[in-house]
């Protein structure tokens, strides 16, 4: 009886895995059209950053001073998840963007902007994201696109997205170099943030032929906000912790509407 | 065939099938400890590989949480395979013969990670192993012997509630009593102390191919097992509160081992024809 149940089980599974696979190759060929009566368009979602409370300009492998901790530091690398985006419609609806994950790249001008694409035309009211990747995409096994481990931004040993890499080079620290790999999805360690902005003031028109465009101000200085000079710091942390967590969500919740 | 191709590492010294040796029902070869690129030990025993598609999670500690994940662990370990997931596939794709069987499989030009993963998964799900005596007894083909039976039934009263039947596991994290642990096992994931000193319940099948035993491979055989059960648990705030000494006699541990053997599948471990 135990074989019968064990090979049924098997079969099953080859089925889903099997299914799931010509599912993916059909998406990747053809993507799915969006309902033929509406028009679509697109707007952008950009990602500005600055430091500190003056909000001077934030630039990579450039020197900055921590204005509360006096620390000087520079980035080399910030990168981090955007996903789940979702606008609010007239009728009070949210409409989701499909396949919603995003890699933001200080490094590259290009990729601090998501442009959002296949959006009904209309004027939406509000705007949500989360900062970080959802729970259920850290425990779903093999993705692509942002999802892609690949991106260098997964953890092997102890299996969840890496929300946030900020990496740089300070006097502050033993070995002269830091990098903080920001993470967790669950428990007290859950650094994924939702944020949303209303848009009443200055509603988002999405229109065919038009760019709009909502700026989201992001401040990397609140990294250091609560957890305080890199001097009491481990240097290196690569893993979910209080820390981490503490700084994440420190950086994510101070995010604002330009 | 990717199992089993050293290219997976970053010198192309160690494939999976290195410290996964189907003869040893995917462990290592006895070893307690694996040696992966530039002759590094690992930190933990390179468990046995079956029934994984029943697994929650993977890895002593659980800190693989998706089938499709596990491969990543040891490829991009620094100990182990000491590689990086891109550039694993960027060499994949220099391979024309795993082009084309990927563009047979999945129909693909160009192979990604997603798709190297699910090829993974394919394969280690599809390592089942449920042939062993015990498994014909279930299925009524034949009896336990007196012996058999009499540690089958003591196996139901002192380790059934772990190692829970038919797979011998309950795939739950457990502190079972071991001397000088100094791993701290599933708190490394969780960061909890009540975590410490936890591992995953590893199943009872094919024990006689995947000595040896316990997270460190710690004891070379079966009897240094039982020794434990018996009298050597010690006791710590973490211990498994399940758990207390089981003092067998000398009896019952032979009929305990008789028992255990019933679990070997000496067809999946490619005994049958030696």
């Amino acid at each position: 009886m135990k074989t019968i149940k064990l090979s049924g089980i098997l079969a099953l599974f080859i089925m889903i895995v099997f299914t799931q696979s010509c599912k993916n190759d059909d998406d990747n060929s053809n993507p799915t059209p969006t309902s033929t009566d509406t028009t679509t368009a697109h707007f952008h979602l950009q990602f500005n950053h600055v430091w500190a409370m003056a909000e001077s300009p934030f630039a990579l492998n450039t020197e900055l001073i921590h204005p509360m901790t006096g620390d000087t530091m520079k980035f080399t690398m910030l990168r981090y998840y955007v996903s789940n985006i979702q606008v609010k419609k007239t009728d009070g609806t949210w409409w989701s963007e499909a396949n919603s994950y995003h890699i933001i790249d200080v490094s590259d001008a290009e990729q601090t902007e998501i442009e959002v694409d296949d959006v009904p035309e209309g004027t939406y009211s509000a705007i949500r994201f989360m900062f970080g990747v959802d729970s259920a995409h850290n425990v779903s096994g093999a993705q692509d696109g942002a999802l892609s481990v690949s991106e260098g931004m997964f953890w092997s040993w102890n299996n969840g997205y890496i929300m946030m890499k900020a990496e740089g080079t300070s006097n502050q620290v033993s070995g002269g170099s830091f990098s903080y790999h920001i993470g967790g999805f669950s428990g007290t360690n859950n650094v994924v943030t939702q944020k949303e902005f209303s848009l009443e003031s200055s509603p988002l028109t999405v229109k065919e032929n038009t760019h709009p465009e909502i700026v989201v101000k992001a401040n990397p200085a609140r990294l250091f906000h609560t957890v305080g000079s890199m001097t009491s710091l481990s240097a290196t942390i690569h893993m979910p912790g209080a820390t981490t967590t503490q700084m994440g969500k420190d950086f994510f919740d101070a995010a604002v509407l330009e | 065939m990717l199992f089993f191709d050293p290219v997976l590492s970053v010198d192309s010294t160690i494939s999976c099938g290195s410290c996964h040796n189907k003869l040893f029902a995917y462990s290592d070869r006895g070893s307690s400890l694996s040696t992966g690129i530039n002759q590094q030990i690992g930190i933990r025993n390179s468990p046995p590989i079956f029934n994984v598609l029943w697994n929650k999670s993977f890895m002593w500690d659980g800190g693989v949480n998706h089938l499709e994940f596990m491969p990543l662990a040891p490829i991009e370990n620094e100990l182990e395979m000491g590689e990086k997931i891109k550039h694993v596939i960027a060499k994949l794709n220099r391979i024309p013969e795993y082009r084309n069987q990927f563009k047979q499989a999945y129909g693909i030009d160009s192979i990604t990670d997603k798709y190297f993963l699910f090829a993974m998964a394919q394969f280690l799900g599809s390592l089942i192993s449920a042939n062993s005596a015990y498994d014909s007894v279930q299925l009524g083909l034949k009896p336990f012997s007196v012996t058999e039976q009499s540690g089958y039934d003591l196996y139901k009263q002192k380790c059934a509630t772990c190692h829970a039947e038919p797979l011998f596991t309950d795939y739950s994290f457990r502190n079972n009593g071991l001397a000088n642990t100094s791993d701290s096992g599933r708190m490394r994931i969780t960061l909890l102390p009540e975590d410490r000193n936890k591992f995953k319940v590893p199943s009872l099948r094919n024990l006689d191919y995947s000595f040896p035993y316990m997270h460190d491979g710690r004891f070379k055989t079966l009897p240094e097992v039982l020794d434990h059960y018996s009298e050597n648990i010690i006791s710590s705030p973490t211990l498994d509160p399940e758990l207390k000494p089981m003092y067998f006699s000398e009896t019952e541990k032979e009929q305990l081992l008789a028992f255990l053997k019933t679990l070997n599948d000496p067809g999946f471990a490619g005994r049958l024809n030696p």
